[in-house]
């Protein structure tokens, strides 16, 4: 896994005056973010708030219509393999979960005399070594999260972009979501996950990113944020009225 | 109605004996329609797959051409052929016309846009739900082809499937350019048409029966397959 300098060298992250425009509808409006370190950052929002969107624009798989992004001065592209994002709804191919992850192998050019191993540890890791050779098919939605995972762990990233992953989970299935993602900041991971679930974000974030609206109104170390919020919005949503 | 069980049964003993020139006529017919099928698969499929995954100027040209083609008249096929391949047509020093080949050819002709019609829609519909995800994973499409083909085996084989029916089917332009040459060109369906002109029931309903039972013995085996798949 990546050291601590390894992580820092694709940071600052830094959104500039970034907007996404469809035909009338402005969808994210003028945002301007930096993250420096490798705090758990959490984008939390209600549904629809332009959460996922700023995600995907962070991982490059969509581009703003307005406005920049840049890790450490690069713009963002889907095939810098350092970084992983895990979708709210992931897809696999009909094959077995050992396939899936070493399709992923084969992306990043790590040869067959390694991938084994690595196959292996990312199984071990994310508790699929039991249903390595099952078809995706026949997977539940937690192993089908959990896979999800295996297939970001096996490549080490240093940064880990997560789109609501727990949002079809049940309790037990997000808790064991939440260890294995654990293991990924011990192991200095910088992890950046969208969710509207208040509680989890309580237990995940060491700062909060909230989003209303397609606007960012908060950036703030998640203690001051859930005590002290500065808009009565985000005040309103840590209290349930929104 | 006596006429035609008496036919029936003649056409069944003919089946059961093995009758030479039945078999002759079943064999040349399998091997003309299975060559067909099975190069127009490898033309097909993977041109299917290419329009199903990748846009480019002229795309929906070339996708309504194809659709436009699976309803090609086989006697126009069959035509286009004949003038092609005959003593004075481009290739005609190729000496293909009434030869088994020529007939390969026209029922690749009318079974490739149905193949490739059918892939291009199975693998288009495959690829737009894997398309953010293969992104979000920085998958380029050459890397995600032949796991979307496998992916998509079981619809594919039922697009095979359904030119093989086409192909052991036709009539019209393999009597064309094949000629219906008893021992050389003369298939199932040429025979049923040529026999029931005659009024030689037995033979026709014979290889009628035949043609059904090869039509179920196909579909039996790609349902076991796809059984077995999970």
């Amino acid at each position: 896994m990546p050291d601590t300098s390894t992580c820092q060298q694709y940071l600052p992250l830094t959104v500039s005056h970034v907007s996404y425009q469809v035909h009338t509808d402005m969808l994210l409006d003028d945002v301007n973010l930096e993250f420096n370190d490798l705090k758990r950052s959490i984008i939390l929002g209600h549904n629809g708030a332009g959460k996922s969107l700023l995600l995907k624009l962070l991982h490059g798989v969509i581009q703003p219509t307005q406005g920049q992004i840049s890790w450490s001065q690069q713009p963002p592209n889907t095939q810098q393999y350092w970084r992983s994002l895990l979708l709210q709804k992931p897809s696999f191919f009909a094959r077995s979960v050992r396939y899936n992850i070493e399709f992923v192998l084969n992306l990043a050019g790590i040869t067959k005399a390694q991938q084994a191993h690595l196959c292996d540890e990312a199984l071990n890791v994310c508790g699929l070594v039991h249903i390595a050779d099952r078809n995706t098919r026949l997977l539940s939605g937690g192993e089908a999260q959990k896979l999800s995972l295996a297939r970001a762990w096996v490549l080490k990233p240093s940064i880990l972009l997560m789109d609501e992953p727990t949002v079809a989970l049940d309790p037990p299935s997000v808790i064991s979501f939440e260890n294995i993602i654990h293991e990924f900041v011990e192991n200095h991971t910088k992890i950046i996950m969208t969710t509207h679930d208040l509680a989890q974000a309580k237990r995940m974030a060491d700062e909060v990113v909230f989003v209303h609206n397609g606007k960012v109104l908060e950036h703030s170390p998640a203690e001051s944020f859930f005590q002290q919020p500065h808009t009565d919005t985000a005040q309103k949503f840590i209290s349930g009225e929104l | 109605m006596q006429d035609i069980s008496g036919a029936l049964a003649t056409a069944l003993q003919l089946i059961l004996q093995l009758e030479p020139d039945l078999v002759e006529i079943v064999t040349l017919s399998l091997q003309v329609s299975i060559s067909a099928v099975l190069i127009a698969a490898l033309i097909s499929i993977p041109l299917g797959t290419l329009l199903g995954t990748y846009k480019f100027p002229g795309h929906g040209f070339i996708c309504g051409i194809l659709n436009t083609l699976m309803g090609l008249p086989p006697v126009v096929v069959g035509l286009a052929l004949y003038l092609l391949l005959s003593r004075s047509g481009p290739w005609g020093d190729l000496n293909l016309l009434f030869t088994s080949t020529a007939m390969i050819i026209a029922q690749c002709i009318l079974v490739t846009p149905i193949i490739a019609s059918l892939t291009l829609q199975t693998i288009h519909d495959l690829f737009q739900l894997h398309k953010e995800q293969f992104k979000a994973l920085g998958a380029p499409v050459h890397q995600t082809l032949i796991p979307l083909v496998w992916d998509a085996r079981n619809s594919l084989m039922t697009a095979v499937l359904a030119g093989f029916g086409r192909a052991s089917a036709e009539v019209g332009a393999v009597l064309i350019v094949g000629g219906n040459i008893n021992h050389i060109t003369r298939v199932m369906t040429t025979t049923i048409a040529l026999e029931t002109s005659k009024g030689n029931l037995e033979l026709a309903m014979a290889l009628g029966i035949i043609l059904l039972i090869i039509s179920f013995s196909i579909t039996s085996v790609m349902i076991l397959i796809r059984n077995r798949t999970p």
